[in-house]
């Protein structure tokens, strides 16, 4: 008896599930029978052209190695100054002190992964932690200034850890001797 | 009906035992909510080539998109669906009969050199008209008009306007350079509106969908533009020496909450459209980045590595009451608000690899969308918050994808060869 009941309700529930559409029935159109409507493409601005446009880096003389300034190398997620890259840096300050009219901008780069404006973020703390460095180590902080790329300018593109970990980098441009 | 319907549900459970209890609930969860709908072949008076084609295609698409319908192929019920003009009531009462609720038929004209798209939307049952438009336009705009139609009948079931008139913009290097692209909602249609060469990130549309706010290196420098998508005009918004990113438009539209380094480190901070009346939010050394308004404006989400990894924080939107969400995990950033306020979206790191994933806003009901072997990034919610918008590397190169908000559905919309990222939803 009870089972009967059941497959009596079960089925007025289905039945009414399949006619889920009459309890929805919306409202007539009557009124907007003939409703126009003209379409226009949505407004879209004209790119703004590159030619008023200054490029990103000042028209710098990559310095790296050939200059004496050598990149270093973070972990992922930190901008600590690793063990490794305090050696690096102690040389780049050598080259800096004896090329003491040079101005130095510090870029701050990340690996591909993570989002792009935590990694902005990120590059810009190794940036400034190099800055850091390099001032305790007797470069004069006027000399030094920061701008981070975060995972924007990668100079390596596979996706290994191999090249991520060259991506996450301080680089040196010379701005002004 | 409500009622009867509320009591017999409560008889089902009062008299039933653990078993049939479980059947029942299956019952009631079924993919039955969806509306059943069927769609005439299209009437073609303007005989232009592939037209027809077209807006069949996209009329389908777009009502599969709208996760409220399910289309009934009524030609496997023998129901004939070609018409030269108006369908006849017997038919949709036909269709009716087989438990459709909805029919929509559509004609293609030509006036006075103008494409004519009419579209009508008639209940089932009764055979009346609910909705009945004309879009004028030309073959170019075919997709729009059909989108346009398509939005009607979702907001005479709804109530609110659905979104295949919206666009998403997006970051792409395919002209190699970092530029804005637009598309229509469906990746159809892409756009070009940035042509300056300097890197730019991080779209961002005001909320009547006039102005989008974005990160560009153009002066050398990562600073804060507005362009007004109407006039073309652009400014910078906000140029302080530092990092000045990660955008994003309160929810009237009056000010933009971001992230500043001028004072040190990064920090949110907001500030009217036209730079002015800035306020600092956060006083913290670590970093603060990625602010985004809760719907009814008055709290703020945001991603901080205060607690030694980076993790989702909200904060009340005068700086005060701050509390962190995430605590699972070792990353978990890019918070985006749902337009209800319900769900709060991100990225978690699980598994060395990157998903995107909702939580409430009070922290409780936490879910991974989706897996696989690569990354997911920069997920931003539809309008109307049913679909999730994010970037993916599953096919080698970045792409910007599409999948419902439960993660169902997953719908590609670049595929150029090229890297596009940063995606952000029209209103």
């Amino acid at each position: 008896m009870k089972k009967s009941f059941l497959v009596f309700a079960g089925v007025l529930v289905l039945g009414s599930l399949i006619s889920f559409g009459c309890a929805k029935k919306v409202e007539t159109a009557k009124d907007a029978k003939g409703a126009d409507e003209r379409v226009a493409s949505a407004p879209t601005p004209a790119p703004d052209s590159g030619s008023q446009v200054k490029t990103e880096s000042p028209m710098v003389k990559e310095s790296g190695s050939a200059a004496g300034l050598n990149d270093v190398y973070f972990d992922f997620d930190k901008s600590v100054v690793r063990d490794d890259a305090k050696s690096v840096l102690q040389a780049d300050a050598k080259w800096l002190n004896s090329n003491s009219k040079a101005k130095i901008k510090i870029e701050g780069h990340a690996d591909e992964r993570g989002t792009n404006e935590y990694n902005i973020a990120l590059a810009e703390k190794r940036a400034q932690a190099v800055s850091k460095y390099l001032v305790t180590l007797g470069v004069k902080s006027d000399r030094l200034s920061t701008i981070s790329y975060g995972e924007e300018k990668p100079q390596c593109t596979a996706h290994s850890e191999d090249c991520w970990q060259k991506n996450r980098r301080a680089h040196f441009t010379v701005v002004g001797q | 009906m409500r009622l009867f319907f509320s009591i017999l549900i409560a008889v089902l459970y009062l008299s039933v035992d653990a078993n049939a209890q479980d059947v029942n609930l299956g019952v009631i969860r079924a993919e039955a909510q969806k509306i059943p709908i069927a769609v005439f072949d299209i009437s073609d008076d303007a005989k232009l080539k592939g037209i027809k084609d077209t807006v069949k295609d996209v009329i389908a698409a777009d009502l599969k998109r709208t996760q409220l319908f399910y289309l009934v192929d009524v030609e496997k019920l023998g129901i004939d669906t070609r018409v030269n003009s108006e369908p006849q009531k017997e038919v949709i009462k036909r269709m009716g009969a087989f438990g459709v609720s909805a029919a929509v038929w559509a004609r293609l004209s030509l006036k006075d050199k103008e494409l004519v798209l009419e579209g009508n939307l008639y209940d089932s049952v009764s055979t009346d008209i609910v909705v009945s438009k004309r879009y004028f336009g030309n073959e170019n705009l075919i997709r729009n008009m059909v989108h346009r139609f398509v939005d009607e009948i979702v907001f005479r079931y709804t109530g609110s306007r659905g979104i295949a008139g919206t666009r998403i913009a997006f970051i792409s290097d395919r002209s190699g350079d970092k530029e804005i692209y637009m598309t229509d909602y469906d990746g159809n249609n892409p756009k070009k509106i940035t042509g300056d060469r300097a890197i730019k990130l991080s779209p961002a549309w005001s909320p009547d969908g006039r102005w989008l706010a974005y990160t560009s290196y153009k002066d050398g420098n990562p600073d804060i533009y507005v362009v007004d998508l109407e006039t073309s005009n652009r400014w910078k918004m906000v140029g302080f020496p530092g990092l000045n990113i990660s955008p994003a438009w309160s929810p009237n539209g009056e000010l933009l909450a971001f992230t500043l380094s001028k004072d040190g480190n990064s920090e949110i901070y907001t500030a009217k459209r036209d730079g002015t009346d800035l306020k600092r939010l956060t006083y913290d050394p670590a970093t603060d980045v990625s602010p985004t308004w809760s719907p009814n404006g008055r709290e703020i989400a945001f991603n901080s590595d205060r607690g030694g990894t980076p993790q989702i924080y909200i904060m009340n939107v005068d700086g005060t009451n701050t509390r962190r969400l995430t605590f699972w995990g070792s990353y978990n950033t890019s918070p985006t608000w749902s337009p209800k306020g319900d769900k709060i979206v991100f990225v978690s790191r699980i598994d060395g690899k990157f998903r995107i994933c909702v939580i409430n806003p009070d922290g409780s009901f936490f879910q991974q969308l989706t897996d696989g072997s690569t990354n997911d990034e920069s997920p931003r919610w539809s309008p109307d918050g049913r679909h999730i918008v994010f970037s993916s590397r599953r096919h080698g190169k970045s792409d910007i994808y599409m999948m419902n908000a439960d993660g169902g559905e997953v719908e590609r919309l670049t595929s150029d060869g090229s890297d596009n990222i940063n995606p952000s939803w029209s209103p």
